[in-house]
């Protein structure tokens, strides 16, 4: 049986791509090496009666017109967004409300990365010309590409003035994710995706809102099936063969792998293009994040002077080494003060924590996905949460008196539980070499590859990092218009 | 008091000195207007060293441009030089040195003692850098863009690639990346920045074979190569004032009509080039709004970190120096640790790793001390720009660990200092380097807001260098305007 296109990995973008190229009419599959669809929308309990999203809190957000084309408000998923950043040290607190979409750098974000997605969007729908005597075309520039030159401290002091304010800012409007912030091209940070928002009943419930709108679609999703190479006919995909030794016969493959991950797991290295091989050579994670899930008996109190609101939005630990961690990360060393951000999970969702208890995630930023003195063991773990254990001490007086579980999770848990290569959640290093028109590739930006018939959606895309199901959408908006050319029949 | 001349040079360094020559020789009243009482500027011999005295600026020559050499006829004039395409020689503290010169094989031999892989990845490391770096050749000889769609798209993804990023790339050996890195951290760039590997690309594009001198040092210094200049400008009718300090620019509208000195006389001319840095011109010398908001904005942000220099005078020949005398020798452990003293530099502090460029001059021209004695000229970088303990402060603390740092390297360095001075950074005088900078073209970076005022110095260069292909190129763009003024 031969399918029109077969979708690795069963994550947000691989079941958006699969409702709407089955909505289509196309014959699809969707091969998922977990037992259950979803990938990093996946919430359980950790501890009896206490949930939480192990991975991440909130995705990126959705673009509107995919969200309603996909009936995800009808299937359930209802959107809780942050309404306030609150920012604690040891020696005082300060809160601030984060940037509302009204202010004007969350409003030029917007537009910027609505600009891209519809130059992503439009490159998709326009099968590349390949003609003998091709002449380039001329380079067209892309929208944000002025900030590829610019650091992320004067974008954010642009607007405000007051140090421990921007330290702040910086970390908010990162969310979870670290950079060197007087670095020329980490401006290009202001494009990554703001958070929308934490799923009633935790993230899985938006992973399988999602696999409904596929299956419902009339794609077929098969769980438990590890893809282990993608065959190919003539120079261009034509399957995918999977660990269990079967295959998979397709017209094109969509892959939401990232993009090592892709090529050096699914095609031998000889294979390859000599370009793509640079490329996989030279592309570089992002720094990886670990996660603290905490079981807590009693939620904790707010902060002198505050109200309990002021918990239900992300709460940043002391934002102030974001450099320094960083380029302890680059090292290959636990910084000292890894960035830090609090959700308290059962404050947005009481679903989340039985009656009474309180359920709070750790985001810790810069972890490497290997130390540089060798590989994660119990100890080293041990002395990451103790010293998140006394940080939170420092800033919420007494708090992990009432912990009664935590769960650890580093790089290497999330490398082997979602397949992301070092751990790594956004698919690639932002930087400016790495991100628009270079991301995944210098001459096929966006979603196509140099493979015929290969297309990459998820985190290595153009569109990955920057909002969710977007990049799936436009890998299934380049499939077509490659079928509706008539190529791979 | 007032007088007049058809064109003004700022500065009697050898930018100015190179432009004066040339508009001289076109046949223009041509005055040379130096703040100091002796001509060189940065070059002249202002700093001493125990018995002797060194330049403050630049300890070589980037990329000469032959045709400088040429038109002025320099060589009749008495330029000699005393080293010329100075290989890079890495610094270890184990091991033997990188010496990365024009011998592509040696480079490799050399390299292949640290890591096998590099050296099998050299060649092609080389190839790939100096087609990236003939492609910017073209924009060092014509005045414009790239033709080639090629070398474009080759550019376009420099010019957003840091240094760490290319270097990791191509290199696994720290020692290599190290050595490489350290050019790209002129004028306050990290490694990290994007867009800084267009800076490799550059001194590539200086060094490669077919750029005269490559990096070299004259015989008898930078003084005695000013000294030519100046002969050459006088020999073309030039007028070199010396104490005579511009106090500000004379304008009429958006145009120059002369500038004022700070003895109160005013010269006037329709022309004025300025040898200075863009932001000494158009913030110090011109009113506050010809420059605009915008660029004036631009112009005081301050980079984030600089450059200081140490000069040694010493008993004995160190001890380093002796594999390669012609050398200019990196010690450099770490791309990690430059990126890492980038940053302690930007927050003020003297970073616990420094990179250090060291110059031997009298290894290999005798004129330049008596008997014995040795001079070392040492390049560090990157130091703070306003340190929070002081510069008088911190300029111990500096010798002190570029000592340590030679001394570690060369054995009983320390006890052959007969004496030592730091000179530390002079900011104004420095424009923070920009990608976009590095990218445009020479008209570009020659023009100012201000009609008649044109730079020809280090801040018209694409990177800093003493190439004289800004002045050059600025002198023939002054002698249009003054030919099409006239008719």
């Amino acid at each position: 049986m031969r399918y029109d296109a077969c979708i690795i990995g069963a994550g947000a973008e691989g079941l958006a791509a699969a409702a709407m190229l089955a909505g289509r009419g196309l014959k699809i599959v969707v091969v998922e090496r977990d037992a259950r669809a979803g990938g990093r929308c996946a919430t359980r309990e950790f501890h009896p009666g206490f949930r939480a999203s192990p991975f991440v809190d909130e995705l990126a957000a959705i673009p509107a017109d995919i969200f309603w084309s996909l009936d995800l408000a009808r299937r359930g998923v209802l959107l809780a967004p942050a309404s306030t950043s609150l920012a604690l040290w040891p020696d005082r607190t300060s809160l601030s409300l984060p940037w509302a979409n009204e202010s004007p750098m969350a409003a030029r974000a917007g537009s910027l990365r609505d600009a891209i997605r519809a130059r992503v969007t439009a490159d998709a729908a326009r099968p590349p010309r390949r003609t003998l005597f091709a002449a380039r075309e001329p380079h067209t520039p892309w929208p944000g590409e002025e900030l590829a030159a610019g650091t992320l401290a004067d974008l954010v002091d642009e607007s405000q003035a007051g140090s421990a304010d921007n330290d702040h800012r910086m970390a908010s409007l990162l969310a979870g994710q670290t950079c060197d912030p007087f670095v020329a091209g980490s401006a290009l940070h202001l494009l990554a995706g703001r958070p929308g928002g934490m799923p009633a009943g935790g993230l899985g419930r938006l992973g399988d809102a999602l696999r409904a709108a596929a299956e419902d679609a009339g794609a077929e999703i098969r769980c438990g099936l590890e893809a282990a190479d993608i065959r190919r006919k003539g120079g261009r995909a034509a399957g995918v063969g999977l660990a269990d030794g079967s295959e998979v016969s397709a017209r094109a493959v969509i892959s939401t792998l990232d993009l090592k991950r892709t090529f050096l797991s699914l095609f031998s290295w000889s294979d390859l293009p000599r370009a793509v091989v640079d490329r996989l050579g030279a592309f570089r994670p992002a720094p990886g994040t670990a996660r603290l899930l905490l079981a807590l008996d009693a939620p904790p109190a707010p902060p002198a002077g505050s109200d309990a609101a002021v918990l239900r939005g992300p709460i940043h630990v002391a934002p102030d080494a974001l450099g320094e961690s960083y380029r302890a990360w680059r090292r290959g060393a636990v910084p000292e003060h890894p960035p830090m951000q609090l959700r308290l999970v059962s404050a947005v969702d009481p679903s989340l924590a039985p009656d009474g208890g309180a359920c709070m995630t750790v985001t810790l930023g810069a972890i490497p996905h290997t130390p540089f003195d060798g590989a994660w063991t119990h100890e080293k773990r041990d002395r990451l949460r103790d010293g998140v254990f006394t940080t939170l001490d420092s800033v919420l007086p007494g708090m992990t008196k009432h912990v009664t579980a935590a769960e650890l999770i580093v790089p290497p848990d999330m490398e082997h539980r979602l397949g992301a290569t070092s751990g790594d959640l956004v698919g690639g290093e932002i930087a400016a070499d790495q991100m628009l028109g270079f991301r995944p590739f210098a001459d096929c930006a966006g979603t196509r590859t140099p493979v015929d018939g290969l297309y990459l959606a998820g985190g290595s895309s153009a569109l990955g990092p920057l909002m969710t199901c977007a990049s799936g959408v436009a890998a299934a908006g380049a499939l077509m218009a490659d079928f509706a050319a008539g190529k791979f029949r | 008091m007032s007088s007049a001349a058809d064109i003004l040079v700022i500065g009697a360094g050898p930018h100015g000195l190179i432009a004066a020559s040339y508009l001289a020789k076109a046949g223009l009243r041509v005055v040379v207007l130096e703040a100091e009482a002796a001509v060189g500027g940065s070059c002249a011999n202002t700093v001493p060293v125990g018995d002797f005295a060194v330049p403050a600026g630049p300890q070589s020559l980037y990329a000469l441009d032959p045709g400088v050499v040429k038109d002025l006829k320099l060589v009749r004039l008495g330029l000699k030089f005393a080293v010329r395409d100075m290989p890079l020689v890495g610094m270890r503290s184990e091991g033997k040195p990188l010496v990365l010169g024009r011998d592509a094989h040696a480079a490799a031999r050399a390299i292949a003692a640290s890591s096998p892989r590099d050296a099998e990845r050299f060649a092609e490391f080389r190839r790939h850098f100096f087609a990236l770096a003939r492609a910017l050749r073209a924009m060092w000889w014509e005045d414009g863009e790239l033709g080639d769609a090629a070398h474009r798209d080759e550019l376009r993804r420099l010019a957003v690639t840091g240094t760490a990023a290319f270097l990791d790339t191509a290199f696994e050996s720290p020692a290599v990346k190290a050595a490489y890195a350290f050019d790209a951290l002129a004028s306050g760039l990290s490694p990290a920045d994007s867009g800084s590997s267009v800076l490799l690309a550059w001194r590539a594009a200086q060094e490669m074979c077919g750029l005269q001198g490559a990096v070299a040092i004259p015989r008898g210094g930078m003084t005695a190569f000013v000294n030519v200049l100046a002969s050459a400008a006088q020999a073309a009718g030039a007028e070199i004032r010396t104490d005579a300090r511009v106090a500000h620019l004379l304008l009429s509208g958006q145009s120059v009509t002369g500038v004022a000195l700070a003895s109160g006389e005013e010269v006037t001319a329709s022309c004025v080039l300025s040898s200075l840095s863009r932001r000494r011109t158009l913030l110090q010398l011109a009113p506050t709004a010809a420059a605009g908001f915008a660029t004036s904005q631009q112009l005081s942000r301050m980079p984030q970190a600089t450059e200081g220099k140490l000069v040694l005078a010493l008993s004995a020949a160190p001890g380093f120096a002796a594999a390669q005398p012609t050398g200019r020798f990196i010690f450099a452990e770490r791309l990690e640790g430059a990126i890492a003293a980038h940053a302690e530099a930007r927050a003020g502090r003297l970073p616990s790793e420094l990179m250090l460029e060291v110059v031997a001059p009298t290894l290999t021209d005798y004129s330049l001390t008596a008997g014995n004695t040795h001079l070392l000229s040492v390049l560090v970088r990157p130091l703070p720009i306003s340190p929070a303990e002081g510069w008088p402060q911190l300029a111990p603390r500096l010798a002190e660990a570029v000592l340590s740092i030679l001394d570690h390297h060369a054995p009983g360095l320390r006890a052959s200092v007969l004496a030592a001075n730091a000179i530390t950074p002079n900011m104004p005088e420095r424009d923070p380097l920009t990608v976009a900078h590095l990218l445009a073209g020479w008209r570009e970076r020659i023009a100012t807001p201000i009609d008649g005022l044109l730079l020809c110095g280090e801040a018209a260069e694409p990177v800093p260098a003493v190439s004289g292909r800004a002045a050059r190129i600025a002198a023939g763009l002054a002698l249009a305007r003054s030919k099409g003024g006239a008719r």
